[in-house]
């Protein structure tokens, strides 16, 4: 693709990105907010390929949209009432909220033009891929892997500590009972 | 045979349809005959579909409906276009793996839409059926993609197939490729894994929809069903290799025949329920496919 | 117009029939679904996908409202056959087929359907029982009414929509604009203490594989069942099996088209494919050994399905809470698992098959029409706080018949 077909490209990306979001506070119905925010996370994956991030752009549009269909979930869990194309209001705290937005709006974009760029020293990596991740994980490499399965059972041991149902209303006082009594039996019978 | 893909212009982006689509009408076929019915049951059904008229539910949210219901054939043709035909692609996608992984996790979304946008109560059963079926399948399958792509030390599906050449993946690494077809089947919504449009919810995500729609959710199933074929092809079956012919025509050779034997062999396991499934997917099936993997690594650092 | 011809008559060889079967008119059904397995068309699961609509019997009042309002939500080509008598089956799909080809006929038909919904803030119906048959998403308590419309857009096709207010939701009703006038659904505690909203669904008289005739309105929260209540809309005595004469062939019928049902309701469409041609042979009139036959292949296939033992087990149990009164009404019917039902369905087939010529007595038969029958008011405990598919599932097991009272249901189930 020529250079011109690709800033329009990836401009145009940046634009639904932004409009997606606007769509996701405006429109009247939860399930197109969830589905616009995705799009718009799609947009900025998209985006993300322009710069030769390949991983990391199809990572993001991956991600994003899996979490969205997660929030379906959620949202029929979740929200009590449950309105579908009904007008309603999807923010809280006005004035806090905007304000913050604002400054860091002010504060991120100061910085991405006003801050000093190192000029480029030689020539991009061939796998950018690799050497982002060196460059941002470099010596630590095997902290980061570890740190993966371990915020993994953090969530897990959260869940169990959080449920109101411990293991001994499942398997009874004396931690005995097989199978145990589940309102929703799964299907190997633990 | 050793030569790297070529990729053509998206121009032949018609073209790649059509071969889906064709794949699709021949495992529509082959079910047809296989459940007693006669070859020529998906073209009556197309008409019949075609002359139908539409319909639409009060208050239903008919952009997220025909959005869902029509998205399943995107998403197929969206799965093939990094997938080499012989020496051609569509999309040299330096990640093509992960590329045809978002793209099977795009079906959450659409079937879940399908399910929504009606405002049926059995249409949105069978929607949050599937996605309780697809929080089952999708880390086995994505474990099960992971396997070839370390065995060819690449995310590239023409690195993967060229990493085949001495012996294919699917010799030694045959948990992650039994565990890829049911996934595949699993994200078609077919077979066993059809809870999402079971008869007993009325049909599921089809309970409401007539006409063209139904008619692009059904072909959009069976080409879901072509393009994890051909994925399975690419990454277990070495892709083009074989003697005599072209590799462009060993890739469909093979395509149709592992469609063919999905086809048939999913008919013989009754329906599996969404609730149940999720315990087994976790509990069994993920930690057999990352010991698969654990095998691939070793077999990678020892070579 | 030549192309439209050409698709008509490819399309009627394919055509989908929704097979309603009337109580009382058991048989009228299996011969309607021989009748579609002979043409090779098929039998829809909802009539949105259906062309043709075959009434099973004689409707009563309550029925006729029911099928009426299916036939309502049919999309055009569309037509109905009222089949009363099993002999008429081949004559009535034949008519089907003409009348779905007639084009001007069907034109005619779409432009009288020309109309749309409106919101009805005014309209309240009276409250008459919920005859919807399939899914509807309905807000607290009240029933709808179809209203007349005013709708800008004649999109061709729509259908009407039943609307309902929630007169709990009080003046917030009024105030927001409800999409197409449905109220909100209220929240309630479900079984895990989250608030997720209640709805009322009614399931049947008109669902795949379903008793003749059943309305089980089931208050929902999810696709779990917190409350049921089921009734029979214009019961009659007796099922209307069919008589061929031989009282051992009259028991395999019926045996295999209660195995055939509780397959496909289980999602295995080839065994119960099997078990329905099993069911037409006996009803042909062949050999009893080659039904003996056929039902052994039969029972070993569904046998050595460990998936199928799996997707059915545990069902049952989940039904009773801990130290509930055993003396209940169905209790002890469902003390059989479904796994074990099926196998005993698929035995007394096949003892029906190898019995000698003479009395059923010999063998241990029971009677055919009531076995495993329970009445409805049995039904609401056994399927509160199991969802969707354990209620199918449930009831596709059992029998449920308006004629009992609970305490025969229990004397004559095993």
């Amino acid at each position: 693709m020529t250079g011109v077909v690709q800033t329009v490209l990836f401009w145009g990306l940046g634009a639904v990105a932004v409009a997606a979001g606007v769509v996701v506070f405006r429109t009247d119905s939860m399930a197109r907010a969830t589905y616009a925010l995705a799009a718009s996370f799609v947009a900025v994956g998209a985006q993300v390929l322009f710069l030769h991030l390949d991983y990391v752009g199809v990572i993001v549009v991956l991600m994003m949209v899996m979490e969205m269909a997660v929030m379906a979930v959620y949202m029929v869990m979740f929200m009590g009432m449950n309105p579908a194309l009904m007008p309603m209001s999807m923010v809280h705290s006005r004035k806090t909220s905007l304000g913050g937005a604002a400054g860091a709006f002010i504060v991120l974009a100061g910085g991405a033009l006003l801050v000093p760029w190192p000029a480029r020293r030689g020539a991009p990596a061939v796998d950018l891929t690799v050497s982002l991740g060196q460059a941002t994980m470099g010596s630590k490499m095997l902290v980061m892997l570890v740190v993966s399965p371990v915020l993994f059972s953090t969530i897990v041991s959260a869940l169990v500590l959080a449920l109101p149902r411990s293991r001994y209303d499942r398997l009874g006082d004396d931690l005995r009972r097989r199978p145990a009594e589940d309102p929703q039996p799964g299907g190997v019978g633990r | 045979m050793a030569a790297d893909v070529v990729t053509v212009s998206v121009a032949w982006a018609p073209l790649a349809l059509l071969l889906v689509v064709a794949a699709a009408w021949w495992a529509a076929c082959l079910d047809a005959v296989v459940s007693g019915g006669r070859w020529g049951a998906p073209a009556a059904e197309a008409a019949r579909l075609l002359r139908q008229r539409r319909r639409t539910l009060l208050a239903a949210d008919r952009l997220l409906w025909r959005l869902g219901g029509g998205g399943l054939l995107v998403a197929a043709l969206l799965m093939v276009a990094v997938i080499p035909l012989g020496r051609w692609t569509l999309s040299d996608l330096g990640v093509g793996v992960v590329w045809f992984n978002a793209m099977d996790v795009l079906v959450w979304a659409l079937v879940w839409m399908a399910g929504w946008g009606a405002n049926s109560t059995h249409a949105l059963v069978g929607g949050y059926r599937f996605l309780a079926q697809a929080l089952a399948y999708e880390l086995p399958l994505m474990f099960a993609l992971t396997a070839p792509a370390v065995g060819a030390g690449s995310l590239r599906v023409a690195d993967v197939i060229a990493a085949q050449h001495g012996l294919w993946f699917v010799v030694w690494m045959p948990v992650a490729f039994v565990v890829f077809c049911a996934c595949v089947v699993a994200f078609s919504v077919q077979g066993p894994f059809a809870a999402a449009a079971a008869a007993d919810i009325g049909g599921g995500v089809l309970a409401e929809v007539s006409g063209v729609d139904r008619l692009l959710l059904l072909v959009g199933r069976y080409a879901l069903l072509a393009a994890g074929s051909a994925f399975a092809v690419v990454a277990f079956f070495g892709g083009g290799d074989g003697p005599w012919l072209p590799d462009w025509v060993w890739t469909l050779v093979k395509t149709f025949a592992v469609l063919s034997v999905l086809v048939l062999v999913r008919r013989r396991v009754p329906l599996l329920r969404p609730d149940r499934l999720v315990e087994v997917g976790w509990v069994l099936v993920l930690p057999l496919t990352l010991l698969q993997l654990l095998v691939v690594s070793v077999v990678v650092v020892v070579r | 117009m030549g192309l439209n011809e050409l698709l008509g008559r490819w399309a009627v060889r394919r055509a989908h029939v929704l097979v309603i079967e009337v109580p009382g008119a058991a048989g009228v059904r299996m011969a309607v679904e021989r009748g579609l397995t002979a043409r090779s068309w098929v039998q829809a699961t909802s009539p949105a996908e259906a062309d043709v609509l075959a009434v099973c019997g004689s409707a009563g009042p309550r029925m006729s409202v029911v099928i009426a309002a299916v036939w309502d939500q049919m999309p055009g080509p569309r037509t109905r056959v009222d089949v009363v008598g099993s002999a008429g089956v081949p004559a009535a799909l034949n008519a089907a087929a003409v009348a779905l080809l007639d084009s001007d006929a069907q034109r005619s038909d779409a432009t009288s359907r020309l109309g749309s919904w409106t919101d009805t803030d005014d309209e309240r119906d009276a409250g008459d029982e919920n005859d919807d048959d399939h899914q509807r998403d309905e807000s607290n308590g009240n029933d709808g009414n179809d209203g007349e419309a005013s709708h800008g857009d004649m999109d061709i096709g729509e259908d009407h929509g039943h609307m309902d207010m929630g007169e709990d939701h009080g003046d917030m009703a009024m105030d927001m604009p409800m999409p197409g006038g449905i109220g909100l659904a209220e929240g309630g505690q479900d079984r895990d203490g989250l608030e997720m909203d209640v709805l009322h669904v009614p399931l049947g008289p008109v669902l795949p594989h379903w008793p003749p005739g059943l309305v089980l309105t089931c208050t929902l929260q999810g696709d779990v069942v917190v409350q049921a209540t089921a009734e029979i809309v214009d019961p009659v005595a007796g099922r209307g099996l069919p008589v061929t004469g031989d009282a051992r062939r009259d028991v395999l019928v019926d045996r295999c088209d209660d195995v055939a049902r509780l397959l496909a309701v289980a999602g295995w469409g080839s065994a119960a494919a099997q078990a329905r041609q099993l069911r037409d042979d006996a009803l042909d009139g062949v050999a009893l050994p080659v039904c003996a036959a056929g039902v052994a292949r039969l029972t070993r296939r569904v046998t050595r399905s460990r998936v199928l033992g799996w997707s059915l087990r545990g069902l049952c149990t989940a039904t009773r809470a801990p130290g509930q009164d055993s003396s209940a009404a169905g209790s002890d019917v469902l003390a059989v698992e479904l796994p074990d039902r099926l196998r005993g369905w698929l035995e007394e087939a096949a003892a029906a098959a190898a019995a000698p010529t003479g009395s059923l007595a010999g063998v241990g038969l029971t009677d055919v029409a009531f076995t495993d029958a329970i009445p409805p008011v049995a039904l609401p405990q056994l399927v509160t706080g199991l969802d969707l598919a354990a209620v199918r599932l449930i009831v596709a097991g059992t029998g449920v018949v308006a004629d009992l009272t609970a305490s025969a249901a229990g004397a004559r189930a095993r």
